[in-house]
């Protein structure tokens, strides 16, 4: 099971490195390691291996950055931690189950993110309509895909006739 | 009674993590591990830059012949025009050398340029940055300016590192260049706002500007040479009571993962 987290967030950081810039400048900034690390919290339940997979992305991710060295780490680190702390909320069964975790996961990232940039540069002025615009983006993305998830195993279970 | 205790305790090491990450993000003293990490992941990271650009390289092919008839015809025409204004730059040249050799004055200076090729894009999207594949040992040092084919400003160099640097896009809203209009009748301050659009500050008030006029580099920032081209404006704002106008611009760089741009390491 690390394995395939391991598989699925690397290449999730590829995407962020080349395919995401060309997304922004569309006006969907989407995050795909975020995506990923709420994801796979919520499927596998495995938070420990997706928080160490996420760390590890986060310190490739910040190399990348011109934001402060660790602010990506800190931000991936935060998504995968805080939704793990609030799961058993709601009924996991419930759609709501898998809306408070990406919109919890999400709103840990961008805070953490943010707070860090802050806190590393004073003069630094939060962006508060790209920061609405991209946590907007990243929780209806998540959402397609929780969705696309579910519709295919309601495929799958139909063809198997169950 | 297990799996809860490991999730508090897992929890807990995650949070300290974050603590300390926030801290060393503001005591920023993390460059040699920094460097260590994008030295080891660039050439990867370069050959995945390659691969997209290749793929979605062919995806707009198909794209673009869907629309090619049409575009031929434009482009004929388009052709002719600049036929015509090549043959009047030409005259206009040989006007201007023969105009400097009069006043004694010496011939335009020449750029250095160090191609480079741009491999990975800022992840964040609050910042605007992109890293190319040459550093230090190509003679890269910070503050020189990115163009690209054309001169069109891309950014200027904030880090190098020994094979790889960062560049600060011109979009960045730390970026802050000066600015004037082509004709040089209005000049200012640019910076990167919301998306990937520019705000020409600061400009006088009886300036004259219009709508999808070009700025280019004023030169006076002292990173910037004179004359690169920077975007043309989209949208004038002139307040009544206001002492200066505002000018929103888009950026005459193409936001795509270009093949090739050039360092500007020296001007003779």
């Amino acid at each position: 099971m690390n394995a395939a987290i391991f598989f699925v967030v690397g290449i999730a950081v590829v995407l962020q490195l080349t395919v995401a810039h060309q997304m922004q400048e569309l006006g969907a900034p989407f995050n795909f390691v975020l995506a990923g690390a709420v994801l796979l919290g919520f499927f596998y339940g495995n938070y420990r291996g997706v928080a160490i997979a996420v760390f590890i992305a986060g310190l490739v991710l910040d190399a990348y950055s011109g934001a402060p060295y660790g602010t990506i780490t800190a931000g991936l680190l935060a998504a995968a931690t805080v939704p793990a702390m609030i799961s058993g909320v709601v009924p996991r069964e419930h759609f709501l189950h898998f809306l408070l975790y990406g919109i919890a996961g999400t709103l840990s990232f961008y805070g953490t993110v943010l707070i860090t940039m802050k806190a590393a540069n004073f003069s630094f002025s939060i962006p508060w309509t790209a920061a609405a615009q991209a946590i907007m983006v990243a929780i209806a993305g998540m959402v397609v895909l929780y969705g696309i998830y579910q519709w295919s195993i309601l495929l799958k279970n139909r063809r198997n006739g169950r | 009674m297990k799996a809860p205790r490991n999730k508090k305790k897992w929890i807990m090491i995650s949070t300290v993590m974050i603590a300390l990450l926030i801290f060393f993000a503001r005591i920023g003293n993390t460059a040699p591990f920094e460097n260590g990490i994008a030295r080891a992941t660039a050439p990867f990271t370069a050959s995945a830059a390659y691969a997209w650009r290749t793929a979605s390289g062919l995806g707009m092919t198909a794209f673009d012949m869907k629309n090619a008839r049409e575009e031929v015809g434009v482009l004929r025409e388009e052709n002719q025009q600049l036929q015509e204004t090549v043959m009047k730059n030409a005259e206009l040249a040989r006007e201007n050398e023969a105009l400097r050799a009069q006043l004694g004055v010496g011939a335009a200076r020449a750029r250095t340029l160090v191609d480079a090729k741009l491999i990975a894009f800022d992840p964040l999207s609050f910042t605007h940055y992109a890293v190319i594949n040459r550093g230090a040992r190509d003679g890269v040092r910070e503050q020189m300016p990115v163009i690209m084919p054309g001169d069109v400003v891309f950014g200027k160099i904030t880090n190098v590192r020994e094979t790889t640097s960062e560049v600060m896009l011109i979009t960045d809203n730390e970026n802050k260049v000066s600015g004037v209009t082509a004709a040089d009748t209005a000049s200012g301050v640019l910076a990167g706002i919301q998306g990937s659009a520019l705000l020409l500050d600061l400009i006088e008030k009886n300036a004259a500007i219009s709508l999808n006029e070009l700025v280019v580099t004023s030169g006076l920032d002292g990173v910037y040479p004179r004359g690169l081209s920077i975007g043309t404006i989209i949208k004038i704002i002139s307040e009544e009571k206001g002492i200066f106008q505002q000018a929103h611009l888009a950026p005459a760089y193409k936001n795509t993962l270009p093949a090739t741009v050039f360092i500007i390491t020296g001007q003779q």
